[in-house]
C-alpha cells in the first residue's frame, strides 16, 4: 500500500506518559504490514514484548508471522501457550532441548488441525533433547510445510518409507538423526530445490549416497563419540554419485571419519576441505588418495579452487600430488600436523615437471599452526620460493614473542628470493578460541571462499 | 512473452506489441516531485511494480510516474538498485555497500521502507527491515520507546495487564 513520503512531525499526548522530546515518532507510521514483517524478524521474547509499545502495536506481534524459538527457557507448556495464543501464520519455528512434542503436535497424520504448519512456515528447526532412536516426528512435518526454505531435524529417527515433500526447501541439516539409505534417497528427491545439505553425525546407515541435480554444498562427519553403542551403525563412507551442482565438498571432521569418500559426478566441485589422514580413502573418480598420499592421479580436477588440508603430516610431496590433482587450484589452507613427525621433506624437483598450479594460479596460502621449526620451515619455504602468482601468505602463529624473534621467523622465509614480486606476506598470532562455524560454511552460499576469513579466525594481525 | 536478455535490452517474441523501443535498455522514472531518472531496465525491474508494468506494456514513452516516491528516496532506492545488477556476483562488496546504505537516520530508513513496499523491492524491504528489527533486539520496551519517539498511550492498569499476560517474555 503506498502512503505519502512526507509529513509533519507529531506530537501525540497519551495517558500517564509525557510526549518524549524531540523525537517525532515516525515508526508507528508504517503500515501494519511492513510492522508485521519487522516484528517477525525479532527474537520471540523481543517480539512479544512489542505490544506493550502502545495501542498502535499492540496487535501487530499476534497477527504478524510468528518468530517462535524455543530454547532453554521454555516449557512445552509455553510453547502449546504461545502457539494457540497466536493467531497470524507461523513463519519460523525453532524448537531445541525437546524432551516430547507438546500435544499439539502430536495429532496423526490424517489429522488435519496441523496448525501449527501453517502454508507460510518457512524456517523449522525441530531438535530433540536426548538420543535419537526413540524420537519421532509426525509424519506431517515433512508432507505440510510447502513454503519451508530451511529446515533443520535433530536426535530423532527418520523411518525409510518417509514421504517427503518440500517443494521449496533449501537448506537441510540432520543432526544426529538416525536414518537409512532409503530414507535420504527419499529427502533428496523430495526436495527439488535444495542447495545445501548438512550431514552431522547421523547415523543408522553405513554409506551416505548423494545424487542431487541442484545441490550446491555438502557438509558432513560421522560421529564424534566412538563409544560403541549397541547396533549402532556408523558412517563409513561418502559417496557424491551425481551432483552435476555440486560446489562445495566439506568433510567437517575428517579425523571421525567418514573413512572413505568417492566422488563419482562432481563437474563443477570448487571447494574441498578439510582433508586429513582420517579419510583412509579419497577416490576423485579415478584418482586415489590412500591417508592423503596419492596412490593414482589419473583423473585431474580443474575445477577446484580452493583446498584445505587438515592436520597434515605426509609433506611437501604429499602436497605437491593434490597440487597436481587440481591444477587450477588458487587458495590452499594448511592445518600443520600438531606432532610433526611424519614430515617428509625430500624435496620435491620440479626442473622437469613444473607445476601448473605454482605457475598460473596458487593466489593464496594460509599455515596454521606455525612455529617456525623444523621442516614446516621448508615447506613454507617452497612456496615462498616457487608460486609465481602468489599474491597473500598468511601465517598462524601461538605465543608472545618479541620482535626479534618475529623478524627470525620472517628471514627464514628467504622473502627476498620470493617468485612473486606481489606477494605479501602476514603473521598472525592467536588470540581467542573460536567455534569452528560449520554451519555457515555449508549453508552460506554468498561466501565464495567459506574458508577465507574463517581459516584464521580468531587470529590478530601482527 | 517478452523477455529480457541478458545485457537489459528487451526482446519481443513474434506478432507481439512493444511500447519500449527494442534497442533502448533505459527507461524513465519520475518521482512525485517531477524530477526525472533515467534508469536501466534491469534496474528498473528490481522493482516487481514496475517490472509487471513493463511486462504489461504499460510503459509509454514517457516513463513512469511513481506520485507516491520523492526524489531524494527514489534516488537511493535506484543506487541500491544499480548497484545490485551491477555485480551480483560480489557477494562481499555489497555486504559493505548495503552497511552503508541502510547508515542513515530513522525517518530517512522509514521513507525507504515505504518506497521499497510501494515499489515492491524485496531485498531492499528485507535489508531495510532486518536494520530496523536489530536496531530493536535486546531493547527494553522504554528503551525502544526512547529510540523511536513512541509514545506511550496505555493506562498504567493496561500496561501491567499486558505485561503480566506475557509474563515469560519480560523476564
Amino acid at each position: 500500500m503506498a502512503t505519502a513520503t512526507s509529513h509533519p512531525s507529531k506530537r501525540r499526548t497519551g495517558g500517564g506518559e509525557e510526549p518524549s522530546g524531540d523525537r517525532a515518532d515516525f515508526i508507528s507510521n508504517l503500515p501494519d504490514a511492513v510492522l508485521g514483517t519487522i516484528v517477525s524478524l525479532l527474537p520471540t521474547k523481543d517480539g512479544c514484548r512489542t505490544q506493550a509499545l502502545s495501542r498502535r502495536w499492540r496487535p501487530i506481534w499476534r497477527s504478524a508471522p510468528l518468530n517462535l524459538e524455543a530454547d532453554r527457557g521454555f516449557s512445552e507448556k509455553l510453547v502449546s501457550k504461545i502457539l494457540s495464543g497466536h493467531l497470524g501464520p507461523a513463519r519460523r519455528i525453532s524448537l531445541s532441548r525437546i524432551r516430547r512434542l507438546p500435544h499439539r503436535y502430536q495429532a496423526d497424520d490424517d489429522d488435519r488441525s496441523n496448525g501449527w504448519l501453517t502454508p507460510n512456515l518457512q524456517e523449522l528447526e525441530l531438535v530433540h533433547r536426548f538420543d535419537c532412536r526413540r524420537n519421532s516426528l509426525p509424519p506431517s512435518v515433512f508432507r505440510l510445510a510447502p513454503a519451508l526454505r530451511v529446515a533443520r531435524f535433530g536426535l530423532c529417527h527418520l523411518p525409510p518409507n518417509l514421504a517427503v515433500d518440500f517443494p521449496h526447501l533449501k537448506q537441510l541439516t540432520l543432526h544426529m538423526v538416525s536414518l537409512t539409505e532409503e530414507t535420504l534417497r527419499g529427502v533428496l528427491s523430495g526436495s527439488p530445490a535444495l542447495e545445501s545439505l548438512l550431514l552431522d553425525q547421523n547415523v543408522g546407515v553405513s554409506s551416505l549416497r548423494i545424487s542431487s541435480p541442484t545441490l550446491r554444498s555438502i557438509g558432513f562427519c560421522a560421529l564424534w563419540n566412538r563409544q560403541v553403542v549397541d547396533g549402532i551403525v556408523n558412517v563409513q563412507e561418502m559417496v557424491i554419485e551425481d551432483a552435476p551442482c555440486l560446489e562445495r565438498l566439506l568433510p567437517l571432521n575428517p579425523d571421525y571419519g567418514p573413512a572413505t569418500i568417492r566422488v563419482i559426478r562432481a563437474p563443477k566441485l570448487k571447494i574441498l576441505g578439510s582433508l586429513s589422514c582420517g579419510i583412509l580413502q579419497l577416490q576423485l573418480r579415478t584418482t586415489v588418495f590412500m591417508e592423503m598420499i596419492a596412490v593414482s592421479l589419473t583423473t585431474i580436477m580443474r575445477t577446484v579452487k580452493v583446498l584445505v588440508l587438515d592436520n597434515f603430516g605426509p609433506g611437501l610431496n604429499a602436497a605437491l600430488d593434490f597440487l597436481k590433482c587440481f591444477p587450477c587450484l588458487e587458495r590452499l589452507y594448511v592445518v600443520l600436523e600438531l606432532w610433526r613427525v611424519r614430515m617428509d621433506m625430500k624435496h620435491a624437483s620440479l626442473s622437469y615437471c613444473p607445476i601448473e598450479c605454482l605457475e598460473l594460479h596458487l593466489k593464496k596460502v594460509a599455515l596454521k599452526v606455525y612455529y617456525g621449526e623444523g621442516p614446516e620451515v621448508d615447506f613454507a619455504r617452497f612456496f615462498v620460493l616457487n608460486a609465481k602468482v602468489l599474491e597473500k601468505m598468511e601465517f598462524g602463529l601461538v605465543g608472545g614473542h618479541d620482535d626479534k624473534w618475529w623478524g627470525n621467523k620472517y628471514k627464514q622465509l628467504l622473502v627476498e628470493y620470493r617468485a612473486s614480486r606481489a606477494a605479501r606476506f602476514e603473521f598472525k598470532s592467536f588470540s581467542t578460541s573460536t567455534s569452528q562455524d560449520n554451519k555457515e560454511r555449508t549453508h552460506d552460499l554468498s561466501l565464495a571462499d567459506p574458508f577465507d576469513a574463517s581459516f584464521l579466525d580468531g587470529y590478530v594481525t601482527l | 512473452m517478452a523477455a529480457t536478455t541478458a545485457d537489459g535490452s528487451k526482446v519481443v517474441g513474434g506478432g507481439e506489441k512493444s511500447n519500449v523501443d527494442e534497442e533502448s535498455k533505459m527507461i524513465t522514472l519520475f518521482s512525485s516531485d517531477g524530477e526525472r531518472f533515467e534508469v536501466t531496465q534491469e534496474a528498473a525491474a528490481m522493482s516487481q511494480t514496475i517490472h509487471h508494468m513493463m511486462e504489461d506494456g504499460c510503459v509509454d514513452d514517457e516513463g513512469v510516474h511513481l506520485p507516491n516516491v520523492g526524489s531524494s528516496i527514489l534516488a537511493m532506492v535506484i543506487e541500491y538498485c544499480n548497484r545490485h545488477v551491477a555485480s551480483p556476483d560480489e557477494k562481499e562488496d555489497i555486504r559493505s555497500f548495503d552497511a552503508g546504505f541502510v547508515n542513515v537516520e530513522h525517518h530517512t530508513l522509514f521513507d525507504i521502507i515505504r518506497a521499497a513496499n510501494y515499489l515492491d523491492v524485496k531485498e531492499l524491504m528485507d535489508l531495510c527491515c532486518q536494520t530496523v528489527a536489530d536496531s530493536i533486539k535486546s531493547k527494553s520496551v522504554e528503551e525502544i520507546r526512547e529510540l523511536f519517539g513512541i509514545v506511550n498511550d496505555f493506562t498504567p492498569e493496561e500496561e501491567a495487564e499486558i505485561r503480566k499476560e506475557n509474563q515469560w517474555a519480560f523476564e
